[in-house]
């Protein structure tokens, strides 16, 4: 509601006793007003006080006795008040009210002033992913409008423009025909760039910037074929009623739920029913009788409430109604009939315009609004709803719904309103006994529960109220800018209360409609609609879901379940920034009973009762279990199709529930879906091996495949789940698949990734041949490196010897670097030794050789050297592990590598593999590295050939390395010759009379020798100075230099 | 007014995770412009882009046009009344398709965004085996939240998209993706390139024609009840003025 409260009272007193009284006023900020006396004065005033009286501004205009005030209107665009007297508007500066324009209508007017200034629109389209940037920018349009008094059959409606740099810009004049006696202007309004006309008999649309600029009748109407909701149960229980039909089917409780057409299992009903009984929820209950106490008694009639006549002949328009809440434009009749401007648009026969039509959307409206003073209205700036005056009370109402939110009485019997302006949040009231008195109003709701009663229609009238204040962007700024978040909060949540609890008394209603499934399905829509956009304690919903039908269940009670669902995920995803409801951060408490009541102590007494749950998160658990177990049973009930779906995602549904309804309704598919999410596989398989128990006569192949299918989805976590079920496999002898099948199609593959050597463990069980078979898929395919897997397999292979087992082992050693060395060395030590007659020659030497790779891994060169020179006596293969020696290395090794090969060189009989060595590697050795390391009793002669060759290779290198070097230093003189010609080109041209820089005195060739100039280039810019003056500039930019130059890490 | 409605704009919702190149593919699509750098989408947007289709093949128009809202995901208001039927048998529709956010799953937008949507496109990255994997709970997210009523033939179509990077960084192969499509009920299934613009058109043209076949299929069923308005003439019309 709101509240009037008085701010100030001033009573205008006349200088002389010539009966001057006010006859005009207007507000032009929330704290400064401007008036009119009858003797053309104008009085400045403030709140407090009358600030200035400017006298005889309008002295020339009270000529005739008549001088009369109609209106008046201010434009802040303009720094101009309109002051409509009765044949001319005088146009007054804001500022000094200096008079500087007339406009003259000597044939009087119809109606006020209309005055229009069109938001400056900054449209940013932005696409900024791709700098697509497209600013269009609408500046406003001042717009004065104004229909003159009728003459013959026509009323001249006139407009004045004003540009958008607030320049004037050109007058339009049309007429309107009128048909009827009576009829007369009564409304503009300007909606979408058009002038919109309302008279008592028809609307008119005017497209003054358009190109069509006559006004065109409107002439389509159309009729919602179902109102809103309240419309809608109104008609429907009136119908209901007079064909005496008798409403049985209350709602209930919980507890009385009808059983026989139960969507809720028992699970549900007895989680409603053993919340009920926990005492921390005692309230719950209590609090929900509390909100119902009528709930069983029938109330269908709604006497402040009256069906509209159907005026057959006229209609009676009175005013226009922009609402910000929707950017939509209404028609408002006297009896209470509201039309909507619909964007369906019809061309008009004659000139192809587009005319627009207006939709009936009102069936019912309060018994109240007849008797408002409706001709006296005008839109409470900023606020979406209409104020209404008579000589004793101003109203204000809501100008659909027609229900009113607040009145303001004078505070004297004797005195009477004259005239109300509005803005901002005040009210300025102009009395008869010529007093100024201005009324603040705000919200406030701490009468409401006096005021208001238990009836659906209350709730609508608060929820109406609520939703306009709330939801409507201004007066949410206007919020902020009080600093006001808490009681913003508090209104917030008590709206959503009063909302939640309409929507529930709706349903009340609705579910009886049950003669109209189509009417009770719109019912049903709008009012969930209600549910989600405020998120309603699913408590409350959950009693309703067995009264639904079906497919209203699944068309609307799910998605709310749902989005109720994504909220709670979030919290319990700990997801704070998206746990917001129209900017509010909102907990677990949120969507229990007791939070949705808790700032109304008005209603609800018992919120001492209401203990704080210690522990949230098992709270939320809760809730997220009865929302998914609900959820289940909808779907089951309702969209088995989805239930799939729904299980297959991570759920918090009661499992006993979930199992035992599954499988009483034979969705088995979907029951091992659930198991799955759940990641209850020993359940699911246990369930699919012991399907003949649910499902007779099912073959065996059948549920074999069904086990496999199932395993081939587990990973490594199930991995005993797995081996467990495979063997029973096993056991049911399947004849699609072989052993050997089976497990390859499990393990043998590189999406899932197992424990290998415990899949080993479990293949080699049952297959030996197979598990090494597993282990080198390992190795080649999934690279494995983990050395055991090396160990085992190579142990196997040195066990089981074959010539292909051989190759392998020499191939796994020599290509697959991850084994143990040592455990290589010792198992292929130990396989030589103790085998060592069984094996043939070339068994030995491959196993030996593959020690060298083992050793090579090991740092070892030398000894594996010793191998492949004294036990294999294979010179090339040396030569060949030298090289990758030296070639894997990074150069430090070379030497090493090399005298260790010469160590085991130099023990060789004869010196035949050392002349090779040297053919082969003399280059990478200097002359003294190799004279150190020759034998003794080999001659000089036998080297000299590699020492030669060494020599001179290296100085070749040597050679070239300086040629190279030469090169470079002549490439660096002519680039460097380059740039000297350069400098040496440059040059200045002295103008005849340049000054110096420095001391600005001339530079001129004539008065000084040639030689003596400096140049420089400071700024960019070649100038040349006095020698002297130069060596000073010198100076101060060599210092300038040093200040300027920052230390920086690099010079540290 | 009275009469069925014909929905003409195909609501296409893009899904999948975080970075698979859901804005970039909507972008090729509509614009032809590819940006290399990444900027997360916040909520939802959408663009819109005319079709014409006809029962071999589609052509796609020129005129498109961007829109960006956060708020205002019941868009059934913004469907306004169009021919969709031209003479020569082709189809002409506005494809608006909506991109997301793929940071979280189905986290940020309620179930109001998702209502009427006729067509559901799963991106994943084939450098990405996550996000092939989440491929599944997108489905199965949307099927619930848009509240679809017969899952079984809701069209959805797969886009294997960043196609154009070397052969050793794909680690979702062709085989394992037509598994999953097969798998789901044959959901077509294409690979794509928003930078290079491979198979971008073709996909989308499937998608449009899904759509357009989906919204053929709800308008059938459609039960023209309740925004349905009755024209009313009144008495004080020009025609109760003869006297």
């Amino acid at each position: 509601m709101f509240r009037p409260h008085l701010i100030s009272s001033i009573t205008f007193t006349p200088d002389d006793d010539n009966n001057e009284k006010i006859l005009g006023i207007v507000s032009i900020s929330s704290n400064r007003s401007v008036a009119v006396t009858s003797m053309g004065h104008i009085l400045a005033y403030d709140n407090e006080k009358l600030l200035q009286t400017y006298k005889n501004i309008l002295v020339n205009k009270i000529d005739n006795i008549s001088f009369n005030v109609n209106d008046m209107k201010y434009s802040f665009a303009l720094s101009t008040i309109f002051i409509q007297l009765d044949k001319s508007i005088e146009l007054l500066s804001s500022s000094n009210f200096n008079h500087y324009d007339t406009i003259l209508d000597k044939g009087g007017f119809q109606t006020k002033l209309f005055l229009f200034e069109q938001q400056q629109v900054s449209h940013n389209n932005k696409n900024d992913k791709y700098d697509d940037i497209d600013d269009i920018v609408h500046k406003g349009k001042k717009l004065l409008c104004y229909a003159t008094k009728q003459n013959g059959n026509f009323v001249l409606l006139k407009c004045f423009i004003w540009n958008e740099k607030n320049n004037f810009e050109r007058f339009l004049e049309k007429n309107i025909v009128i048909n009827h006696g009576d009829e007369v202007v009564r409304d503009f309004n300007f909606y979408n760039n058009k002038i919109y006309v309302a008279t008592t008999h028809n609307a008119y649309v005017w497209d003054i910037l358009g190109p069509y600029q006559t006004p065109i009748k409107i002439n389509n109407f159309y009729k919602k074929k179902w109102f809103n909701i309240i419309d809608t149960i109104l008609r429907e229980e009136q119908l209901i009623q007079k064909n005496g039909y008798k409403n049985t089917n209350q709602i209930s409780l919980a507890d009385d739920i009808d059983t026989n057409n139960d969507i809720l299992s028992t699970y549900t009903r007895s989680v409603i029913n053993e919340q009920s009984s926990v005492t921390s929820i005692k309230s719950k209950s209590s609090w929900f009788q509390s909100w119902f106490p009528s709930m069983n008694s029938t109330n269908i009639i709604y006497p402040n409430m009256r069906f509209i006549e159907k005026y057959k002949k006229r209609q009676y328009f009175y005013k226009f109604y922009k609402s910000s809440l929707d950017e939509k434009l209404y028609l408002i009749t006297y009896n209470g009939k509201v039309y909507q401007l619909s964007n369906n648009v019809k061309e008009n026969r004659h000139n192809n315009a587009k005319v627009p039509s207006l939709l009936e959307i009102n069936e019912y409206s309060p018994v109240l609004i007849q008797a408002l003073p409706l001709w006296n209205s005008y839109p409470l700036v900023d606020l979406n709803f209409f104020y209404c005056y008579d000589s004793k009370v101003v109203t204000i109402y809501h100008p659909i719904y027609g229900y009113t939110y607040g009145q303001l009485f004078l505070d004297s019997d004797d005195d009477s309103i004259e005239l109300v302006h509005n803005i901002d949040e005040h009210i300025i009231i102009k009395t008869k006994n010529n007093s100024i008195k201005v009324y603040s109003i705000s919200v406030d709701d701490c009468n409401d529960c006096d005021i208001y009663d238990d009836s659906l229609v209350s709730y609508q009238e608060r929820m109406v109220f609520w939703d306009t204040v709330l939801f409507d962007e201004s007066c949410r700024r206007h919020e902020k800018e009080h600093d006001n978040a808490n009681f913003f909060r508090n209104q917030l949540l008590k709206s959503r209360d009063i909302s939640v609890v309409w929507g529930l008394k709706c349903l009340d209603h609705v579910i009886n409609f049950k003669n109209n499934l189509l009417l009770q399905k719109y019912c049903v829509s709008q009012i969930f609609d209600v549910f989600v956009n405020f998120l309603a304690p699913p408590d409350l919903i959950i009693p309703y879901i067995n009264m639904l039908s079906g497919n209203l269940n699944r068309a609307y009670v799910i998605p709310y379940f749902i989005e109720i669902r994504r909220y709670l995920q979030n919290l319990q995803d700990k997801n704070w920034d998206k746990c917001l409801w129209k900017n509010l951060k909102i907990d677990t408490d949120f969507f229990t009973i007791e939070q949705s009541q808790l700032k109304d102590d008005l209603f609800f007494n018992h919120r001492q009762n209401i203990s704080t749950k210690g522990n949230k998160e098992s709270s939320l658990e809760q809730l997220l279990i009865l929302v998914d177990t609900t959820l289940f049973e909808l779907y089951l009930r309702t969209s088995p199709s989805l239930l799939g779906p729904f299980l297959r995602l991570h759920n918090m549904c009661d499992a006993d529930v979930v199992v035992k309804e599954l499988t009483e309704k034979h969705k088995f598919q979907e029951l091992i879906n659930f198991y799955f999410t759940r990641k209850d596989h020993e359940r699911a398989l246990y369930f699919i091996t012991h399907l003949n128990d649910y499902v007779p006569n099912v073959p065996l192949d059948v549920i074999v495949e069904l086990t496999f299918s199932y395993i081939r989805q587990l990973t490594n976590e199930n991995i005993n789940v797995i081996f467990k079920y495979l063997n029973w496999i096993f056991e049911q002898d399947w004849q699609d698949k072989s052993t050997k099948d089976l497990v390859e199609t499990i393990f043998f593959q590189d999406t899932t990734q197992f424990d290998n050597l415990k899949v080993f463990e479990y293949i080699v069980s049952m297959d030996t041949e197979l598990g090494y078979l597993y282990l080198e898929y390992c190795i080649d395919t999934l690279a494995c490196k983990n050395p055991e897997i090396y160990s085992k397999l190579i142990t196997y292979y040195l066990k089981n010897l074959t010539p292909l087992n051989l190759k392998k082992v020499h191939a796994l050693v020599e290509t697959k670097p991850y084994y143990e060395s040592f455990e290589l060395l010792s198992l292929l030590d130990d396989k030589l030794n103790t085998a060592s007659k069984k094996l043939t020659d070339n068994e030995k030497k491959i196993l030996t050789h593959c020690k060298t790779f083992a050793l090579k891994k090991m740092g070892d060169h030398k000894a594996a050297l010793k191998i492949l020179i004294t036990d294999l006596n294979n010179y090339p293969m040396a030569k060949q592990y030298c090289e990758s020696v030296i070639k894997s290395g990074d150069g430090s090794d070379d030497t090493s590598v090399l005298t260790d090969f010469v160590d085991v060189l130099k023990k060789e009989p004869n010196h035949n593999k050392f002349l090779l060595f040297l053919q082969d590697f003399a280059v990478y050795c200097t002359p003294s590295f190799l004279v150190n390391l020759i034998p003794l009793d080999i001659s000089i002669n036998a080297i000299s050939k590699y020492l030669l060759e060494n020599v001179i290779l290296k100085q070749k290198m040597l050679l070239n390395d300086e040629r190279l070097k030469k090169s470079m230093y002549k490439v660096s003189l002519i680039d460097k010759d380059y740039k000297l010609l350069e400098k040496k080109a440059e040059y200045f041209i002295i103008p005849e009379h340049s000054k110096c820089v420095v001391c600005k005195k001339p530079v001129s060739i004539s008065r000084v020798p040639d030689g003596i100039f400096q140049g420089f280039t400071l700024n960019g810019k070649n100038v040349v100075v006095h020698f002297n003056c130069g060596n000073l500039l010198a100076k101060k930019l060599k210092n300038n230099k040093q200040v300027k130059k920052l230390s920086t890490l690099g010079n540290k | 007014m009275s009469g069925g409605r014909k929905k003409n704009i195909l609501k296409v919702i893009i899904l999948g995770d975080s970075g698979v190149g859901k804005t970039s593919l909507m972008q090729r699509y509509v614009n032809g412009k590819y940006s290399q750098q990444y900027k997360a989408t916040i909520g939802a947007d959408f663009l819109t882009k005319e079709v014409t289709l006809d029962d071999s093949s589609s052509h796609v128009n020129n005129s498109n046009s961007n829109n960006n809202s956060n708020n205002n995901f019941n868009n059934d208001n913004s469907r306004t009344q169009h021919n969709n039927n031209t003479s020569n048998g082709s189809k002409t529709a506005t494809l608006q398709v909506w991109d997301t956010a793929g940071q979280e799953r189905f986290q940020s937008l309620g179930v109001a965004f998702y209502r009427g949507a006729d067509c559901c496109v799963l991106v994943y990255d084939v450098t990405n085996l996550k996000s092939f994997e989440n491929i599944k709970v997108w489905r199965d997210e949307f099927l619930l939240h848009a509240n679809v009523s017969s899952p079984e033939t809701f069209p959805f179509v797969i886009l294997g998209n960043k196609i154009d990077v070397d052969e050793a960084k794909k680690v979702v192969s062709a085989r394992q993706a037509q598994d999953l499509a097969k798998g789901l009920g044959d959901i077509p299934l294409f690979f794509t390139s928003a930078k290079s613009s491979i198979n971008v058109d073709i996909a989308f043209e499937e998608i449009a024609r899904s759509a357009l076949q989906q919204n053929q299929l709800e308008d059938d069923m459609f039960e023209d009840d309740f925004n349905d308005a009755i024209n009313i003439q009144l008495d004080n019309g020009p025609s109760s003025c003869q006297c």
